[in-house]
């Protein structure tokens, strides 16, 4: 039992931090004059009205109810092909591929880099044959699919939907996060987006490409095109998340505007993903805030003119690092206030973490808790029925306000550096990140920023409540890399070199955009990590970042 | 004498870009004193091993976050003995399930730290054990 002591000082406890987590300083209570200089019409508007500061759809949840997309990959092509089907029998319309390392890596499933890593927290997907396993009896034209991956994985998807007979035209797609994609990612092997000359590299560029297929070609795909939530969870604050996004939103407008496409048909299809933090207030208003900064920049800086390219809307991921591996299930009630600021917030899609995620691999129980807590919010809490109900808080007013100066002065001051490539180039953006992970670490080590179950309320460790731990199934991973040998012994090899070799003369020799090589590449059965590799070598790079495998033809 | 700063290489192989425990332990370390070379994320196994020779490290710290941690710390440790590193002491941390630690530890692994652990826990065991 506490000390007497203690509990008296517990019964007059109180607030003591008035400091949201990005920093900013904020009063006991908010008045009319916090909000005085907002103007309704130009400023919030209603749902669905320029700046979109409440939604960015009139009826909002009325119209639509947000997607719950929980994570989900596993082990081979065919054994997730079969939980694919389990999930759309449960009435999941939304569904989300998560690749393995190797696979986003570019890395074959059979090299030593890759030993214990196939088919390990997400799905390992090499060739266009995986794809097309794992797509075997799925309706395509009518799911939601979002695949967290490499421009390889979606342009072979393409491929294994025309083979099935679906126009890609009608696939819904939302692009996941778009790896390499060389100002939207924080990539842990350098040379994926610069070349040590400074150059940005033939990787980077593929991205580009493809993103600028994407937005000509498919109309109902969603670029998703940057993981803000990455930033998040590399430490950055709310201020950091959408000041990051606008400003590499802006290089990638440039960008494509620069190839040619139109500015409506760039803004009717980004659609970033953020993240949902601890401080409730300020991830609801960060999100209101970022919906006026797009609309506002769609408008005014870049000339969009359909209003439908000025709505800024974006899926959530609850942030998992704020989970922790004491007192698990209290990551339960960490999870649903984050789902709640997403909701409140306006968001499209909800991916909320299981609450055993700091523990291993979400067990089908906690994923199915993580799927119900989505559904008490959505029909037992009645929060859905109003859009945008916290508009016209004067707290909520006036920090939304405040957020949008504060992110607006980090974005001048990337601009003025040169712009965000330079921003990276210069490990700016790393080091504001470093900079915010250690300040909020060395607050959770002096306990002035409470983590519970750890620098407060922690318990015994034998008192504690021990999750039942998921272990992957692998029993079929050897047998698929006995197949996948197999299929690389038997492809038509001749065919496979010269679409590679195409591949690399034409990035070699020629500014084409590269998406139709690739897809003749994937076609004719060149596995991702082979064309990856000679992608690699147009940069004089190893074909093989792990430094396991020549070139093989 | 001056007795020599405890020399740490951190870092984390293959497949697996979550670096945000890595970060913070790496500060820890510094901060308690200790001279700390980051590689970052997504190092090659041969990378880290010709940074503990060439930077005559005492400690190699390593995180996971993606699942492969049993299998990366088989091969990496292998390389250790190959290379006669056997000496240095190997801890690692991040999200591991409990079953794997004793095998980890089998091979050589002289810690595990789990999420939340202390930075204090973690830079005293290894302000304790370096160098013995």
């Amino acid at each position: 039992m506490a000390e007497l002591s203690e509990i008296a000082q517990m019964y007059f406890e109180k607030v003591t931090d008035f400091t949201t987590a990005s920093g900013i300083k904020v009063k006991g209570f908010y008045r009319p004059e916090d909000v005085q200089g907002i103007d309704y019409d130009r400023d919030i508007a209603d749902p669905g009205q320029y700046p979109f500061t409440r939604g960015h759809h009139k009826d909002m949840y009325r119209g639509k109810l947000w997607n719950i997309r929980e994570i989900s990959g596993l082990s081979t092509p065919r054994a997730f092909n079969k939980r694919l089907k389990f999930l759309l029998e449960q009435g999941q319309g939304a569904l989300d591929w998560e690749m393995d390392g190797p696979t986003l890596y570019g890395i074959e499933p059979d090299q030593p880099m890759a030993a214990g890593q196939v088919g390990v927290v997400g799905i390992s997907l090499h060739t266009l044959h995986d794809v097309e396993e794992l797509c075997e009896g799925l309706p395509l034209d009518q799911i939601s699919l979002s695949m967290a991956s490499g421009p390889w994985v979606q342009q072979a998807y393409v491929l294994g939907a025309k083979r099935r007979g679906y126009d890609p035209k009608q696939l819904r797609v939302v692009g996941g996060h778009l790896h390499y994609y060389f100002p939207g990612c924080l990539p842990s092997i350098p040379e994926y987006l610069f070349l040590p000359n400074g150059q940005i590299s033939t990787l980077c560029r593929w991205a580009n490409d493809w993103l600028e297929h994407v937005l000509i070609n498919f109309p109902r795909w969603n670029a998703w095109f940057i993981s803000a939530y990455d930033y998040r969870e590399a430490g950055g604050n709310a201020i950091h998340e959408i000041a990051f996004t606008m400003a590499c939103a802006k290089e990638m407008i440039r960008e494509m505007l620069r190839r040619g496409v139109d500015i409506n048909t760039i803004g009717r299809k980004l659609s970033p993903v953020f993240s949902c933090d601890r401080d409730f207030f300020e991830e609801i208003a960060k999100l209101r805030a970022a919906r006026r900064l797009w609309a506002r920049m769609m408008k005014e800086e870049f000339g969009a003119t359909d209003s439908q390219a000025m709505r800024l809307r974006f899926h959530i991921d609850v942030a998992g690092s704020n989970y922790t591996r004491q007192q698990p299930l209290v990551n339960l009630a960490r999870g649903t206030l984050g789902a709640l600021a997403a909701v409140l917030g306006g968001c499209m899609g909800i991916q909320l973490p299981s609450y055993d995620e700091a523990w291993a691999t979400p067990t089908e129980e906690a994923v199915r808790l993580a799927i119900r807590t989505q559904q008490v919010i959505r029909y037992e809490s009645g929060v859905a029925r109003v859009a945008d109900p916290l508009a016209g808080s004067y707290y909520v007013e006036s920090l939304t306000n405040e957020l949008e100066e504060k992110i607006k002065s980090m974005e001048e001051k990337i601009e003025e550096m040169g712009g965000w490539i330079v921003a990276l180039q210069r490990n700016w953006v790393e080091k504001e990140l470093r900079k915010s992970l250690l300040d909020v670490q060395s607050k959770n080590e002096r306990g002035e920023r409470v983590v519970l179950g750890v620098n407060r309320f922690a318990i015994p460790p034998e008192e504690d409540f021990k999750p039942e731990i998921y272990t992957p199934d692998r029993s079929d991973v050897e047998a698929y890399l006995d197949e996948y040998s197999e299929f690389k012994e038997r492809r038509d090899k001749k065919k496979v070199k010269e679409s590679l070799e195409n591949l690399r003369k034409i990035a070699e020799d020629t500014q084409d955009n590269l998406t139709p090589h690739v897809f003749d590449a994937i076609e004719a059965n060149a596995t991702f990590g082979e064309i990856i590799g000679v992608l690699r070598m147009v940069d004089g790079l190893d074909y093989d970042w792990a430094g396991e495998r020549e070139y093989p033809f | 004498m001056e007795r020599k700063k405890v020399k740490v290489i951190t870092g984390k192989i293959g497949l697996d870009d979550h670096y945000r425990g890595i970060i913070s332990v790496t500060d820890a370390l510094r901060n308690a004193g200790m001279e700390v070379v980051y590689l970052g994320a997504g190092q090659r196994f041969d990378t880290v091993i010709k940074a503990v020779i060439q930077e005559d490290a005492d400690v190699v710290g390593l995180s996971f976050l993606c699942g492969g941690h049993v299998e990366i710390m088989r091969r990496f440790m292998n390389l250790m003995r190959e290379n006669r590193l056997e000496q240095i002491l190997v801890v690692i941390g991040g999200v591991i399930p409990d079953q794997d630690i004793p095998r980890l530890k089998e091979l050589g692994v002289a810690e595990v730290f789990l999420p939340g652990a202390p930075l204090k826990d973690i830079t005293d065991y290894v302000s304790r054990n370096a160098g013995r």
